[in-house]
């Protein structure tokens, strides 16, 4: 049976409670920091894996940015290793915190979690 | 092609399915095992269905949709037709001709609570369908259905390590996701946000071949704690409609960007541009609301105005064209040819005269339609009341393929209507008093329409009580119209039935019931340039009987000189010529000129003092009265001269430059006319309206 959602999606490769790419994958090993970062310009990176294990301690990043961050955020998703429900429902939450922000991502492993479970709107 | 253009064959063919929907479903519950009808029925219904679709009226397709389901089960008879359902059917056709209303107005088609109440009550129909589904025979374990997946889990269901997108993903093994749609209603604000809970929960829909047990099978290890629902959705597919026919902020809050109170603020916000414009001090408020006034008549008037025509009926005109193109070429050369003698140029001119009347009357054909749509819409009223009032009747239409002119059957609706209604209500008797006159239970109310001598003659008969002259005369007595010694004939008392206030009575029985509505008839039908009478037996029934002219865009006229203008009396309501050189004319104190017709007294208008024309009569005029009759009452109009009876193209008065203009200072004057035209030597004349003329004469009542 096809399917749209299966052929974008490595099902097999992937860590506990997330989906990552085979490219990713390897990166991941190379002790790739996890956590949120601002840069100069004032764009919010995640980096690292947006799951269950880590969306507490992201929160808590996010919540210290988002008090002293303008309404028209950038949030970079490029970095994103493994993503899972929680890690979308932490992303929307604060997209809607600052609905101006744009989001956006250069990696498929965001593209293709948001589509499996029909939320690539947070990328709108 | 221009939207418009599209929006308007729309409503055409739309207005046409509706009316043969209406007409089949009273058939079939006359009949409920008539096959063909359903077939029609059904096929107007999808028909309706898809044409709104490719407009994107999608109350109108949801509606439709609904019922068409409940129709296909009728169809294979697994659901049989009952009062119930046809009402409810026919309910669906009302609502389907208000929103083609809005359609035609510009006005957004919303589903109102009396659709969603119908939506609701035609799904209870398909109840049994869906629960006979569930348990998937054995036979339909392997066919191909679409099923519709409702998931919600438990907040902790993250903590326990089982992500819902495993459950999407392994549905993805044995069906194709047609669509995923993630509700994120329950989503708190960031701050208040437990990111390791689950406030997500989604709705699926998959199509598959595989058994029903492969597709529980994936949600074995979450049975317990989340909150799963299969419904099997392959015979009404409603949720892909859904989708398709959502609109942006519903789609918004199914996908999670918004919440539902930030789309119902951001259309609080929303503003039109008539608004805008406002706001900004760029159009006063009362000009947008007569702007908007204007285009919701023009749109109407211009879907009134559309008509279908047979393609013979096209063909002549064609045919006629390319005729009068030839004649004008022999007219043109026998005109500019100082060879051709005066005999030939004129059998050439009378040769152009000739196809000029064929084309007038072929284009006049054009726009006659057969009356058939006008009676196919009153069975539905009969049906209804008759159910209302418990009474049996049967409504039979004879003569449906007579054609008149499609203003006319648009006007002439109305006052049937009223005809009808107060011949079941009032006409006929209940099942009980027609049992005990020796008539069969059921009432019989009949519409006939027929040409007769260049008119249409329209009957609407009923075999009901028929009315009391004697209760009318009692009635006439005490509101004052009579006195107790005036011996009135049966007609001239049921003349009486017309006149305004004459219904108003408090005393409800035959008598009262039959004057309602009567006075506003016979003004209706004298608009369109008609008259109405009534025949009627006490116990054996009653006849309306209408009289029109064919056509309202072309009338005989008698052309007369009143001063120094021409003015046109349509033929229809002259009586008869009388020259007051050999008929008496009198002056009565307070009654004004009266004229001796054989024993007649009638009261004369001076049309020079009506008009307040100079009276230029010279001595070649010879001054007549031509008595005319309007609504039962006879008068004669003193003219100057008449100039003859010719046919008369009647333009409206706006459209004839400075007439209008010239009238518009005294509004009297323009109620006694009721358009214009243009004469052989370019001149304008006026065409009188001759209720008009009565009515600034006499005044309603007197």
């Amino acid at each position: 049976m096809t399917n749209a959602a299966t052929d974008l999606v490595s099902p097999t490769i992937g860590i506990p409670g997330g989906i990552v790419d085979e490219q990713t994958t390897l990166t991941h090993d190379d002790e790739l920091s996890i956590g949120v970062e601002v840069d100069d310009a004032g764009e919010i990176r995640v980096l690292g894996e947006v799951t269950i294990h880590h969306v507490a301690a992201l929160y808590v990043q996010l919540k210290a940015i988002a008090l002293g961050h303008s309404v028209q955020a950038s949030l970079n998703l490029s970095a994103v290793t493994a993503i899972d429900t929680s890690g979308v429902q932490l992303l929307v939450a604060f997209k809607r915190l600052h609905p101006g922000t744009v989001v956006h991502s250069s990696t498929h492993v965001v593209r293709q979690f948001l589509e499996l479970v029909g939320m690539t709107t947070l990328l709108l | 092609m221009d939207p418009r253009v599209l929006t308007e064959i729309f409503l055409t063919e739309s207005d046409e399915l509706v009316s043969e929907l209406e007409k089949s479903l009273v058939l079939l519950e006359d009949n409920p095992s008539d096959d063909e009808a359903i077939h029609r029925i059904f096929r107007s219904v999808h028909t309706l269905k898809s044409n709104a679709g490719m407009l994107g009226v999608e109350g109108l397709v949801r509606l439709a949709h609904v019922a068409e389901n409940v129709l296909s089960k009728v169809r294979d008879h697994e659901l049989g037709v009952d009062h119930f359902l046809i009402t409810a059917l026919l309910k669906s056709v009302d609502q389907f001709r208000s929103m083609l209303s809005c359609v035609a107005q510009g006005v957004p088609v919303e589903l109102d609570a009396s659709a969603a109440e119908l939506i609701e009550a035609f799904t209870k129909y398909l109840e049994p369908l869906s629960t006979k589904a569930k348990p998937l025979p054995a036979t339909t374990v392997n066919s191909l259905r679409i099923l519709r997946i409702d998931m919600r889990f438990p907040e902790d269901v993250l903590l326990t390590g089982q992500d819902p997108s495993f459950l999407i993903l392994d549905l993805t093994e044995v069906s194709d996701v047609l669509s995923v749609t993630a509700n994120l209603d329950d989503l708190p604000d960031f701050s208040k946000l437990n990111p390791e809970r689950c406030y997500v929960a989604w709705q699926l829909v998959i199509q598959t071949d595989r058994p029903q047990l492969e597709i529980d099978g994936v949600f074995v290890f979450v049975a317990d704690s989340a909150k799963i629902t299969i419904t099997d959705i392959t015979r009404s597919n409603s949720r892909l409609d859904e989708l398709a026919s959502k609109k942006l902020g519903e789609l918004l809050i199914d996908e999670g960007c918004v919440r539902r109170e930030d789309v119902a603020a951001a259309l609080g916000q929303q503003k039109r541009i008539g608004q805008v414009l406002v706001d900004c001090g760029a159009v006063a408020p009362n000009a947008i609301e007569r702007v908007l006034a204007k285009q919701r008549a023009a749109r109407q008037i211009r879907r009134n105005t559309s008509i279908r025509v047979d393609t013979d009926k096209l063909d002549n005109l064609v045919n006629l064209v390319g005729e009068l193109a030839v004649s004008l070429s022999h007219v043109s050369h026998a005109t500019r040819d100082k060879s051709t003698d005066l005999t030939a140029r004129l059998t050439a001119l009378e040769a152009l005269e000739q196809i000029g009347r064929e084309l007038q009357s072929q284009v006049m054909s054009v726009r006659m339609v057969p009356i058939e749509e006008t009676f196919g819409r009153f069975k539905r009223l009969a049906r209804d009341l008759a159910h209302e009032l418990g009474k049996h009747v049967v409504l039979e239409t004879f003569g449906d393929d007579t054609e008149l002119d499609k203003n006319v059957t648009e006007q002439l609706a109305d006052p049937l209507k009223h005809m009808i209604r107060n011949a079941i209500a009032h006409g006929l008797e209940t099942p009980e008093e027609r049992v005990r006159a020796r008539k069969g239970d059921t009432g019989r109310i009949q519409l006939r329409a027929a040409h007769r001598q260049g008119h249409v003659v329209i009957e609407v008969s009923d075999d009901g009580r028929g009315i009391d002259p004697e209760r009318i005369h009692r009635k006439a007595v005490r509101l004052g119209l009579i006195s107790e010694r005036d011996r009135l004939s049966d007609r001239q008392l049921t003349e009486l039935l017309f006149r305004p206030g004459f219904s108003t009575a408090t005393e409800v029985n035959d008598i009262s019931g039959r004057g309602v509505g009567l006075d506003v008839v016979r003004k209706n039908i004298a608009d369109l340039h008609g008259h109405v009478e009534i025949d009627s037996t006490l116990g054996v029934g009653t006849t309306f009987r209408i009289k029109l002219p064919l056509t309202m865009a072309i009338i005989d006229g008698m052309s007369v000189r009143v001063g120094a203008d021409t003015m046109t009396i349509p033929l229809t309501s002259v009586v008869e010529l009388l020259s007051p050189r050999y008929s008496k004319v009198s002056t009565f104190e307070g009654k004004g000129e009266l004229v001796d017709v054989r024993g007649e007294f009638l009261p004369v208008i001076r049309l020079s003092e009506v008009f307040e024309v100079a009276n230029q009569s010279t001595s070649a005029d010879d001054p007549t009265i031509v008595i005319v009759e309007t609504s039962g009452r006879r008068f004669g109009v003193l003219v100057d001269r008449v100039l003859g009876m010719d046919q008369t193209v009647v333009k409206p008065l706006h459209k004839t430059f400075g007439v209008a203009r010239r009238l518009d200072h005294n509004y009297q004057i323009l109620e006694a006319v009721s358009g214009a035209t243009i004469l052989g030597d370019g001149n304008v004349a006026l065409i009188l309206d001759v209720p008009g003329i009565e009515r600034m004469a006499f005044g309603d009542l007197q």
